[in-house]
């Protein structure tokens, strides 16, 4: 079965540090075809330019096993978006935001700049949710109103404490998957069932383990289909520009 | 061989108007094909409805029928101080239960207020441990708690999921820097696991739970109880020390 993984990261930082040839190793232990790949922390909140550097150069060298997140701090402004702007002309496939770190509620207007950039290049857009009070269900499901032609992918189903909202902030909204990383197995088996074309697979390596992510989410004894969607087919139509 | 430290019994109305009862022989099935000798309980249901009848309930139905498979700990209310004074009471001289559970979050109380210190008063009369849900503000942030420890300081305290997601470094160093706080691995990614690992200094204060059975957004199944072990075995750097974490040093807590 065909396996992406919407969520991994690259880079050397101070809580997160992994390499690209790590990161393959562990992709070709577990049997995981491509790898979205954001930069680690630091580079999501300060140095956008650099980590957007590193990830096109790892997209470069292996542009079968890589797909590129660019990352920018809407706290930089226009420079954030010039940045932005750069990084998708220069092949990078989609946007990752971690509002908890970046210092923004998501459903802040500060963003804006950065979703009419999203809209423009038709890339999705990555949101970390979980962490109260900045980066919550509710916060992306407030901004996907605003954007209803950005797709937006909601990090973690709101991990442990916001799993209950995770569902519920999809509600009249067509625009926003369900990404699994640190998630538990039950939400992953109930999602899976309920609605399986808004589950996708991720790891978030190395905060996680790809093997780890994997068995929770086949634990479950999940339908083969809704597997299917979950591992490569959702995450393939969401970067396929929704069609 | 596992003492999960942080277990629950699963009970009607949690969520609201559940009907889903889990029974001790159910929950003991579970324990044994995941290899768990004992499990810590307290009942959710109990949190947010009367906590006597929960309490007693799990008296009835798990204590006196399986006294050495599982561990009662009591919840208690207290926005019914008089009751709870006889709650006290009840729990510790009648049924013989072995600690407190304080869910902040879920039974929405702010932690630091005469009631709760009130708690902890009994907890060092009655010389038993105090289990805190942690990790999610604004009624259970992890320093909240460590507040409470370094204020009785003969109570031990248990942060019940070592910080959870964001934090997981204050429950560092909350262990770091009081001598009876003790971190129950349940719930932390596996990266945050490692960085407990790596930076507690008291590695004999480290517990291991899985949260089976608790309600949540409906009841956990089972399905939790691996996804927890593996999150400590993918992050624990030796077996010596897995063992110690996932049962001598709880033990050495509480030995039933």
């Amino acid at each position: 079965m065909k396996i992406i993984d919407a969520l991994s990261f690259i880079g050397q930082g101070r809580y997160k540090s992994q390499s690209v040839e790590e990161l393959l190793q562990k992709m070709e232990e577990n049997g995981v075809e491509k790898a979205l790949i954001a930069p680690v922390d630091e580079y999501v909140v300060a140095y956008n330019e650099e980590g957007n550097q590193l990830v096109e150069e790892a997209c470069k060298a292996h542009p079968d096993r890589f797909i590129g997140y660019a990352v920018a701090n809407p706290w930089f402004g226009e420079k954030a978006v010039t940045g932005l702007k750069r990084a998708l002309e220069n092949g990078l496939s989609a946007v990752y935001f971690d509002s908890s770190i970046q210092g923004f509620p998501i459903n802040d207007h500060i963003v804006d700049g950065l979703m009419e950039v999203c809209r423009e290049y038709k890339v999705p857009a990555y949101f970390h949710t979980g962490t109260p009070s900045f980066a919550l269900p509710f916060n992306l499901h407030y901004l996907a109103i605003r954007y209803p032609d950005v797709r937006f992918l909601l990090g973690h189903f709101g991990a442990n404490d916001y799993v209950s909202d995770a569902l519920p902030s999809l509600y009249q909204r067509d625009n926003i998957w369900l990404e699994t990383s640190l998630a538990l197995t039950p939400a992953m088996t109930r999602f899976m069932r309920e609605i399986p074309d808004r589950v996708i697979f991720g790891s978030c390596s190395p905060r996680s383990e790809i093997a780890y992510e994997l068995k929770k989410l086949r634990y479950g004894d999940p339908a083969p289909e809704a597997l299917e969607k979950a591992v490569a087919k959702n995450i393939e139509f969401v970067l396929g520009d929704g069609k | 061989m596992i003492i999960d430290t942080h277990g629950h019994t699963k009970d009607v109305n949690y969520p609201i108007n559940s009907t889903d009862i889990v029974d001790a022989t159910t929950m003991i099935d579970a324990m044994d094909r995941f290899d768990i000798e004992q499990m810590w309980i307290s009942p959710t249901s109990g949190m947010v409805n009367d906590c006597h009848e929960h309490n007693k309930k799990q008296y009835e139905n798990f204590k006196k029928l399986y006294p050495k498979r599982f561990v009662n700990f009591a919840v208690l209310n207290p926005y019914y101080p008089e009751q709870m004074k006889e709650e006290v009471r009840i729990c510790f001289e009648e049924y013989g239960f072995s600690g407190i559970k304080i869910h902040s979050w879920l039974q929405s109380f702010f932690l630091h207020q005469p009631g709760v210190y009130y708690i902890m008063e009994q907890a060092a009369k009655y010389q038993v441990p105090v289990l805190f849900h942690d990790g999610t503000p604004p009624y259970a942030d992890s320093l909240q708690i460590a507040g409470l420890a370094e204020r009785y300081p003969e109570v031990q305290v248990i942060l019940g999921h070592a910080g959870l997601y964001d934090q997981t470094r204050s429950a560092i160093e909350a262990c770091n820097l009081h001598e009876n706080v003790w971190l129950c691995l349940m719930g932390n990614t596996i990266g945050e696991t490692r960085e407990v690992f790596r930076d507690v200094i008291r590695k004999d204060h480290l517990l291991f739970g899985t949260d089976y059975c608790c309600g949540g957004a409906g009841r956990i199944p089972e399905s939790i109880i691996p996804n927890r072990i593996d999150t400590v075995r993918f992050a624990c750097p030796d077996d010596t020390l897995y063992d110690q974490v996932m049962y001598w040093n709880a033990k050495k807590l509480i030995d039933v």
